[in-house]
């Protein structure tokens, strides 16, 4: 019973103590010293990046909606009332429009953790600041990710469009 | 005569005052209840999140490019070569508008970008 208990208490503390500790682990001292002493300047940058990422997603975000609404839905209807073949045109509209949802709720998650991270007070909670940081760089590597996927289902299309010129062959 | 009139009428009179406060306190509540409800969902949906007219985006706003006047390509009609070359012309000018732009990919989070990158102690 008292062999129980020990054990029930040490793997309470490793799970309240663990995050913390691997961040120490990760962060020397200096850094640590940094984080408390630039923390002003470092809320700073990272709401320069939170606002240039708003721009960014902004700006993506309609010129996917465009392409799609605007060019790839109307040639893809062409095609359909043409007795075409529109089967791989309609697959990447779809996986396209998919991967743009996704891109949209991955930004979402990655807004609420970058803003809390900035309203974090990094100079008395230097590791908990940084904890939030590395998962905020982690969100951010996945919305890259999404782009280069939503990319190369945009050159996917476009292949399929030069398909229909066959003999011709336009430069790309 | 008038007295005897007004006795009969101020328990009416009071009842109708009742109604007119608990109207008016009815409605300014439902108000409020509607505006709170409107509030959580343009916080809950994630569109505040992206809100650029929020006063914290002033200074980047006029980053957001606009581009309403773009048509949309004609969905009806035949398809032949020029039709899908005038298509490759346009898909091709929207494409290359955001496939070179600097993505999510850059390392504006990183330690070095931040100043927080580890520095071997000196010798």
């Amino acid at each position: 019973m008292k062999l129980r208990s020990i054990i029930l208490v040490s793997l309470c503390a490793l799970l309240v103590l663990s995050p913390r500790a691997s961040a120490e682990g990760l962060l020397s001292d200096a850094q640590l010293r940094t984080i408390r002493s630039n923390c002003a300047s470092l809320r700073q940058s990272l709401t320069k990046t939170h606002d240039a990422d708003a721009v960014l997603r902004s700006n993506l975000t309609a010129q996917y909606d465009d392409i799609i609404s605007k060019l790839m839905m109307p040639l893809n209807n062409r095609l359909v009332q043409n007795k075409m073949d529109a089967t791989e045109f309609l697959s990447t509209t779809d996986d396209l429009q998919k991967k743009v949802a996704e891109f949209r709720s991955q930004y979402s998650i990655y807004e609420r953790k970058l803003s809390s991270t900035i309203d974090m007070d990094c100079a008395n909670q230097p590791w908990d600041f940084y904890q939030s940081l590395g998962v905020a760089r982690d969100q951010r590597r996945g919305l890259g990710n999404t782009v280069h996927s939503i990319n190369d289902l945009l050159k996917r299309y476009r292949s399929s469009v030069d398909g229909l010129l066959p003999k011709t062959g336009v430069a790309r | 005569m008038i007295d005897r009139l007004r006795e009969r009428a101020a328990p009416y009179i009071a009842t109708s005052r009742q109604r007119f406060i608990v109207l008016i306190t009815g409605v300014l509540s439902l108000s409020m209840v509607m505006v709170a409800i409107a509030f959580n969902l343009y916080r809950l949906s994630g569109v505040e999140q992206v809100d650029m007219s929020l006063p914290r985006y002033q200074n980047v706003r006029q980053q957001v490019v606009h581009d309403d006047q773009t048509p949309a390509f004609a969905s009806s009609g035949s398809v032949n070569d020029s039709v899908v070359k005038d298509f490759i012309a346009q898909y091709d000018a929207r494409t290359n508008k955001i496939t070179p732009v600097q993505d999510f990919s850059n390392n504006a989070l990183s330690d070095e970008s931040l100043g927080l990158a580890a520095t071997p102690p000196a010798q």
